[in-house]
């Protein structure tokens, strides 16, 4: 009997300690980069931002833009055929709050609206996409271009 | 029944300054001399964007306080009506006059924060029966005789989002005259008030659990039985968990169904003062079954059966006579059917 209890005692014991490691393991390995401050930029005459390709270290970068209200977010996407890159205006459709960087996407704190990178809405109340800047990026300069437009609408 | 009707009006002065608003007409309409119905101010308040990580409001405000109070639109919880905690011990939708100010911590994603200042609770507004329900000033009558303050903590982590707030009122909000003569503390935090809640929610593939724990307390709740006489508890504690599955949740047609169960439990007088008087009925479980669906984001149709169980009545607390006195049932089941939409 008492061999029985033993066993089941560290069986259970042991089944939980593997369950608390990958847990662990988990939160460790999901742990969040802290907060990286945004990259500074300017918009030229023609509203256009240029962005060093080599800024973009991470898979997304928050971009402040002098004289424009909200950050932009530069989002580089991995497609069959390369590289794609998205820019979103980080103001919320639903309520004009600006939106907030997270690992998971993004999100507004003001009534939990969350976005994708891409500006699609994964979570109401917000019912629109968010603003989209058309992006180019010229291998040559090594500089991605984002067009601001429509951003005071 | 039309349960609610919300406008929204809003208004931007510029790239710094912008009005919110949402009016509300409940139970379909308001008519003199009968009773039922209500219009009222649900928001009213101007929002002062300082920076891109702090901005100011003021005016009649929603504190973040629990899931729903803030996020309060029909599509975006699931279940016909908002859930017994945040109805009862969390009195949603809680708003008052104040100023609030919201925050990010640049230094941690994720990581943002409030703090408001507000008028105060009103404890003489406590019914027994309705938890906090009818405590909050909701921007009618307040005055600055008595204030409340808030603060939170709110952290989105991956798949997460995670929640903490305070609240802590005085709640007499009459003049120094009047609460000498009932004998009753008075002042700013007099005859004080609190609630802690913490909430937590995870999103992904489809899958949302949800969990919420929220307790308040009137440490003084004897003093405002004897003057009020209102039966309030000392304390009332509630909980609940929730999962949900979108089973279109990979339809690229923003079409969702979600099927999901809720638990909660909830005490109205988990502890009550020597001159309160104890109410099984007041302890409820309930477990809800249902679920939503939404053929686009802002339009939703629900379905939910809600099974409750108490306890005793205290039939000591039942004034109607035999034969208007309706039986009571400890176990009892209720089917909602409900249509919500926002834009």
């Amino acid at each position: 009997m008492s061999n029985r209890r033993t066993f089941l005692k560290q069986a259970c014991g042991a089944t939980c300690g593997l369950i608390a490691s990958v847990l662990l393991g988990d939160l460790v390995k999901a742990a969040p980069v802290p907060g990286k401050k945004p990259y500074k930029a300017e918009m030229d005459e023609q509203n256009r931002v240029n962005i060093p390709l080599e800024a973009l270290e991470e898979e997304v970068l928050t971009i402040r833009v002098k004289d424009l209200e909200y950050d932009v977010l530069l989002y580089r996407k991995t497609v069959e055929a390369g590289v794609e890159y998205k820019a979103v205006y980080l103001r919320c459709t639903h309520f004009d709050n600006g939106l907030k960087v997270t690992p998971g996407g993004l999100v507004c704190s003001m009534h939990g609206s969350r976005f994708d990178f891409e500006g699609n809405v994964t979570e109401s109340p917000a019912q629109r996409p968010l603003l989209q800047f058309p992006v180019t990026a010229n291998t040559e300069t090594n500089f991605i271009t984002i067009q601001i437009q429509n951003h005071e609408q | 029944m039309l349960t609610r009707a919300v406008l929204f009006v809003g208004h931007k002065f510029n790239s710094k300054i912008s009005f919110f608003s949402e009016m509300e007409l409940e139970n379909g309409k308001v008519e003199g001399g009968k009773l039922g119905g209500e219009i009222a101010m649900e928001q009213a308040f101007l929002k002062f964007d300082i920076n891109r990580d702090l901005y100011i409001v003021a005016g009649l405000f929603i504190p973040r306080i629990g899931l729903i109070n803030e996020n309060h639109l029909p599509n975006t919880f699931n279940g016909v009506e908002r859930t017994q905690v945040e109805t009862y011990i969390i009195p949603a939708t809680w708003r008052e006059v104040g100023i609030g100010v919201y925050g990010r911590v640049p230094a941690i994603d994720g990581l943002n924060y409030s703090f408001a200042l507000m008028n105060g609770f009103n404890v003489a507004g406590l019914e027994s029966g309705t938890g906090w329900r009818e405590g909050p000033y909701l921007g009618f009558n307040a005055s600055a005789a008595n204030l409340g303050v808030t603060g939170s903590l709110l952290y989105y982590w991956n798949d997460f989002r995670f929640q903490a707030s305070g609240y802590y009122a005085g709640g007499v909000g009459i003049t120094p005259r009047v609460a000498d003569s009932l004998h009753i503390d008075r002042g700013v935090f007099g005859i004080p008030v609190w609630l802690t809640e913490a909430n937590m929610v995870y999103r992904n593939q489809g899958l949302e659990v949800k969990a919420l724990g929220a307790i308040n307390g009137i440490p003084d709740a004897a003093d405002v039985n004897r003057v009020f006489a209102n039966n309030v508890a000392k304390r009332m504690y509630g909980a609940y968990v929730e999962m949900g599955y979108d089973i279109l949740h990979k339809s690229r047609k923003h079409r969702s169904l979600t099927p999901f169960a809720r638990y909660e439990t909830l005490n109205m007088n988990a502890e009550l003062p020597e001159n309160g008087v104890e109410n099984g009925a007041l302890n409820q479980q309930y477990l809800f079954v249902g679920a939503s669906y939404k053929p686009v984001r802002g339009v939703v149709i629900k379905a939910d059966v809600m099974l409750r169980s108490t306890g005793d009545l205290n039939r000591q607390l039942q004034f109607t006579p035999y034969p208007v006195n309706v039986p009571y049932y400890k176990n009892n089941a209720l089917v909602n059917l409900g249509i919500g939409y926002s834009f």
